[in-house]
């Protein structure tokens, strides 16, 4: 079955830009632990460009259980090369994880992206339990 | 000669058919419009995620704003395509937003 087919009824005025959130549900009273992004640094152009390391800018709590977790890191050298940047941004009683935005007729499902953004979620979980007690 | 056939959904959804010597092309009786949440919901399903996709407006989330707006660059013109409950794993939910 093909689902390439088009919305018919678009709604007026929106753009072919999905951009899609993975949420946690709790926050942490300093909401300051929580936000943070990660940064891909590169090497080579085109197609020979790789990611050869991630560097986060978060909180120390934070940052020290990302940079810990090699299975996420694996994970990030693979996805960033096309997601380019991942947030994340606490609110009032939830935390987004989020990347770029992608130019497509419907949202498009990275099974990586998901899988970190999930790994991140298991280190922001850890976080709001420490910081709930 | 190349021939494609592509007429194999069980509810009848979509039967498309051709045949690249006598340019024949069926259209589909029936075209099930989904919302992006629930395409979304699909495709996570076939990566083996338990998820279910729920109406739109019928959460929280959905109704505050998006972004914190910490970062400088996040949008402001920006729209809720719906949400995907997530089971079993860190992340609950799974949100669509669209651009204006």
């Amino acid at each position: 079955m093909s689902d390439r087919y088009q919305d018919p009824n678009p709604l007026p005025g929106s753009l072919q830009y999905y951009q899609v959130h993975y949420i946690v549900e709790g926050s942490a009273p300093d909401r300051s632990l929580l936000i943070g992004r990660c940064i891909p640094v590169t090497k080579g152009h085109f197609g020979s460009k790789r990611v050869v390391k991630v560097k986060w800018e978060t909180s120390d709590v934070l940052a020290n259980a990302l940079q810990s977790d090699s299975q996420l890191d694996a994970l990030l050298k693979d996805v960033l090369l096309n997601e380019g940047e991942i947030r994340i941004d606490p609110l009032n009683d939830h935390v987004r994880i989020y990347g770029r935005w992608k130019h497509d007729e419907e949202p498009e499902f990275n099974p990586k992206m998901f899988e970190a953004a999930d790994r991140i979620a298991m280190h922001i979980k850890e976080i709001i339990g420490k910081d709930k007690k | 000669m190349k021939q494609r056939e592509q007429a194999t959904d069980s509810d009848g959804h979509l039967s498309h058919s051709s045949t690249h010597g006598s340019h024949e092309v069926e259209e589909p009786d029936v075209i099930t419009v989904l919302a992006p949440n629930e395409k979304l919901a699909e495709k996570m399903k076939e990566n083996g995620l338990d998820c279910r996709a729920i109406d739109i407006g019928s959460t929280p989330i959905e109704s505050g704003p998006f972004y914190s707006y910490n970062f400088s660059s996040s949008d402001k013109l920006i729209t809720n395509r719906g949400c995907v409950r997530v089971f079993g794993r860190n992340i609950d939910m799974v949100q669509v937003i669209q651009r204006f």
